[in-house]
């Protein structure tokens, strides 16, 4: 019941109003104002507790571990009233993206599974919501540099600000335990579309292309981690990049690439996560994937890394903890903009995310493209799923729909359309599909020029 | 396993302090450690790996047989030393698996080989590069820590914390795993000799129950007996004949069963030892109230004493030492407790030559003997039970007590003697 009331709470503050920030979505006006009404409800003593000035041996203290064996700074959530709780979710709700499944959907579904865990032989001392904690590294005014911190067992956010501006969203630290748990009759899969989308990529993958992605080394865990053995992984990027190069890949394989990587781009904040991928893509020619282990990523030592000029994303398959199986780690980082910079060579960055792409990417601005492609919903489902887009422009468009091993199953569109707004059902009802994942090929032709881009979906 | 007595309890606390708050870094069990102890003329070490991650470095999929020439070749060909270019000779001395629980971590299993690196006659075992890769060649997000745990020269040994050396991993950026390159400093046999002097010292102060002991046994030495109750004061030579005698066969008494069960260790089960120590003090506190074995103390504080050797010993019987090292610690270790116990029993001497005049006296010793009866029986349930109850834990708390007090004490003590020396006359 606490559970249910933790996740409504935001709505019922929203409605009361008490706290209004003015500020546009996303901006770091707004943070500030939604940190500022938090400290109003605090006492002295938590406000210590809460923020200090920034420091980027605060910043690197981040773990996988339990917070019974390495403490977080901050204050715990299970220390919190409900209505300071209700501040916090929507200071979450600001910095994270709203795309379901991704970013708060996410963090949400990430605390419910570690309620989960402690109260399904983990101990709930050691595991629940309540041991989370959110950190102000730096105390949050538009003039300097501050750092959001939330954390727990199996999660770590760290975005930066300087000066008024995000600087960065990394690293950001994701794993769970078990893959999947039904609590109050609701299946979650957290880092389920984030596994469908790296399986993907490697199921599209030619036996010569898997060859040249598979590495030799064993991966127990992801290589990037949080501190091991006191040896911190932070700025320690390889001098050269392992596997496969995705410049050498069909364009609609880009495409899967691009899909794996918004998968954790898209955790931060709509307004920052599109100016990031939109470098990513950028770059997406000189970034390089990597695998060990099998491709599935359900066995024990299973790896996958993507790592470009600045992304890099890594999920690992390891033993489980408290339940048989495996459990994943995983971690996104930023060559050029983990800390927001602090701590690497070229010092902390005072400018924004986004604002070293160069004048040609604008053209992949979201507004000017001829479709848009929502996400398939309800997502998981059992059959009636429904794929909305829209076209600004008319054109020929394909529509089909492929397994995991990117076999067709079905032609659901393939015609020319004109410009506006479609549903189309996933199962057009003649041929139910199988339980499992499928993934959607969208395919638009104008003059000539195909461009293709790829959703995800998945039937239960 | 025993219980052990609160000294060693102690110290074992801090070590397994110190080596939690390494492997709490280790969590989920990934990585190794490797303590490793310097000899005369070779290093020894013991590597602990999680199973699991071993078998994620072996080549196959078929389990490990961590005992199999394979496996004993694998540890060899990983486990390397070299100095000014000559290779080390690595013996495998033996390869074990354990299983161990923890609350974070579950069930897992732990393999611990032991190897021993011998360089060439007459090369300095201090400086060496250690290229030690098990597990990391192939798992490189494994990582393995290296203590130095037993140094004779530089005073490390299995009562003190281990002394990291560093960490073995792959370097990412080059995609490397580079030797440790170890340098421990030279050090000296007085070194070594100094800290187990040391740990003789702590063994006493914070051995409660052997100053209990002592203490109670001591508390109507001033006093002479009329039938059987404890009456007045006997003047100074009386009673610092006695403590002479007392705390002579007491220290003769553990001299001699420190030496033997040293070398000898194990003949009498510890928890049985630690049980009628905890009786020896409920003896002491008993005569304390009445004159039990008046004139026979030395016997009772002689054969109490081979007890407390006994107990003294276990400190000294687990560690890897060489026979001439052991002699040397065995000195160090009985001047340390000699010298805690001969401080402490010149700061209470004194104040019992002052308190044994007055009439108050009496009570003050009654007090004091009924904390004894109370201690000596928390102890004893303690022993017996395996499990710690509120006054056995809050009596190991007292040698901090006494070290915040300090200076209060020997402020009394010296008030005391002062009192004595000028007043001297009514104390002969």
């Amino acid at each position: 019941m606490k559970r249910i009331l933790f996740l409504l709470l935001p709505l019922v503050a929203f409605t009361k109003n008490t706290y209004a920030c003015s500020g546009k979505s996303g901006s770091v006006e707004k943070l500030v104002c939604l940190a500022d009404s938090l400290k109003a409800t605090l006492t002295t003593a938590q406000i210590t507790t809460l923020q200090s000035t920034y420091q980027y041996t605060s910043a690197q203290q981040w773990s996988n571990l339990p917070t019974t064996m390495v403490a977080r700074l901050g204050i715990k959530l299970g220390s919190l009233s409900v209505s300071q709780l209700a501040i916090v979710k929507v200071i979450l709700k600001e910095i994270a993206g709203s795309v379901s499944n991704e970013g708060y959907d996410e963090v949400l579904q990430l605390l419910l599974a570690d309620d989960y865990l402690g109260a399904n032989g983990g101990g709930a001392s050691t595991y629940s919501a309540g041991n989370y904690y959110l950190y102000f590294n730096g105390i949050p005014t538009l003039t300097v540099l501050f750092e959001i911190k939330f954390g727990g067992h199996h999660l770590a956010i760290q975005q930066t600000y300087n000066n008024g501006v995000m600087v960065g969203a990394t690293p950001h630290f994701e794993a769970i335990e078990p893959l999947t748990f039904t609590t109050s009759g609701k299946t979650y899969i957290p880092l389920g579309q984030e596994k469908s989308a790296f399986v993907a990529v490697m199921a599209g993958l030619t036996a010569s292309e898997l060859a040249s992605a598979k590495l030799s080394s064993t991966f127990s865990d992801i290589l990037l981690g949080a501190k091991n053995n006191g040896s911190s992984k932070d700025w320690a990027f390889p001098a050269t990049k392992v596997g496969l190069k995705v410049g050498t890949l069909s364009e609609s394989k880009k495409a899967l690439v691009i899909e794996a990587i918004k998968t954790y781009v898209l955790d931060a904040d709509d307004t920052h996560s599109a100016l990031i991928l939109a470098q990513y893509i950028k770059e997406i020619d000189e970034t390089y994937i990597a695998y060990s282990g099998s491709t599935a990523l359900e066995t024990r030592n299973d790896y996958f890394r993507i790592d470009g000029p600045r992304v890099w994303i890594e999920i690992s398959a390891q033993g489980g903890i408290v339940f048989s199986g495996i459990h994943y780690h995983s971690i996104w980082r930023d060559h050029k903009r983990d800390y927001g910079g602090t701590g690497s060579t070229g010092g902390v960055l005072t400018t924004e995310v986004g604002s070293d792409l160069s004048t040609a990417v604008v053209d992949l601005s979201i507004n000017n493209a001829p479709f848009r492609l929502r996400n398939a919903y309800p997502n998981p489902s059992i059959s009636d799923a429904t794929f909305p887009y829209e076209l600004n422009t008319a054109g020929h468009v394909n529509i089909s729909t492929y397994d995991v091993n990117s076999t067709l199953t079905e032609i659901l569109v393939d015609e020319d359309q004109v410009a506006g707004q479609y549903e189309i059902p996933l199962s057009k009802g003649q041929s139910q599909k199988s339980k499992g994942q499928y993934y959607i090929l969208f395919t638009y032709t104008s003059n000539g020029k195909s461009t293709k881009e790829v959703r995800r979906f998945s039937i239960l | 396993m025993f219980i052990l007595n609160m000294t060693r309890l102690r110290h074992w606390m801090a070590i397994a302090m110190a080596l939690l708050s390494s492997l709490a870094m280790a969590h989920p069990m990934p990585n190794s450690i490797v303590n490793i102890s310097v000899h005369s003329h070779s290093i020894k070490g013991k590597a602990y790996m999680p199973l699991q991650e071993l078998q994620n470095a072996w080549s196959t999929n078929s389990p490990i047989d961590v005992n199999g020439k394979e496996a004993i070749q694998y540890f060899k060909d990983h486990i390397k030393a070299q100095s000014f270019g000559n290779v080390w000779e690595t013996t495998i001395e033996s390869v074990t698996t354990h299983t161990g629980k923890d609350a974070d971590v579950g069930t897992y299993k732990e393999v611990e080989v032991s190897f021993t690196m011998t360089p060439k006659i007459g090369t300095n075992v201090r400086n060496f590069d250690f290229a030690y890769d098990v597990i990391i060649h192939q798992v490189i997000n494994h990582s393995a820590l290296v203590y130095l745990s037993e140094d004779w020269n530089n005073g490390i040994n299995e009562s003190v914390a281990p002394l990291q050396l560093g960490l073995v991993e792959v370097d990412v950026v080059t995609n490397k795993v580079l030797p440790l390159k170890i340098v421990i400093p030279k050090g000296s046999q007085w070194l070594g000799f100094k800290s187990f002097i040391s740990l003789g010292m702590a063994h006493i102060k914070e051995g409660v129950d052997h100053l209990f002991f002592l203490i109670t046994l001591l508390l109507p030495v001033c006093l002479i007996p009329i039938g059987n109750k404890w009456s007045k004061y006997g003047g100074a030579k009386y009673s610092i004949i006695r403590i002479l005698k007392i705390v002579t066969a007491f220290t003769v008494g553990h001299s001699i069963t420190l030496l033997c069960c040293t070398f000898l260790p194990n003949i009498i089960p510890s928890q049985a030892i630690e049980m009628v120590i905890a009786l020896s003090i409920l003896v002491s506190a008993l005569h304390a109230i009445r004159p039990v074995f008046y004139k026979k103390e030395i016997h009772i504080a002689l054969g109490f004493g081979l007890i407390h050797g006994m107990a003294f010993s276990n400190t000294l019987s687990t560690m890897d030492m060489s026979h001439k090292q052991l002699i040397l610690a065995l000195l160090g270790f009985n001047i340390g407790i000699e010298l805690m116990q001969t401080f402490i029993v010149l700061m209470a001497l004194p104040l019992l030559l002052f308190l044994s005049q007055f009439k108050l006296y009496s009570s003050i010793r009654m007090t004091a003997a009924a904390i004894a009866v109370i201690a000596s029986a928390a102890w004893f349930v303690e022993r017996l039970t395996e499990t710690t109850n509120g006054i056995s834990s809050a009596l190991a708390f007292l040698p901090n007590l006494a070290s915040q007090h300090f200076p209060w004490l020997v402020a009394m003590s010296g008030a005391s003697l002062l009192y004595i020396v000028i007043k001297r006359n009514n104390f002969l």
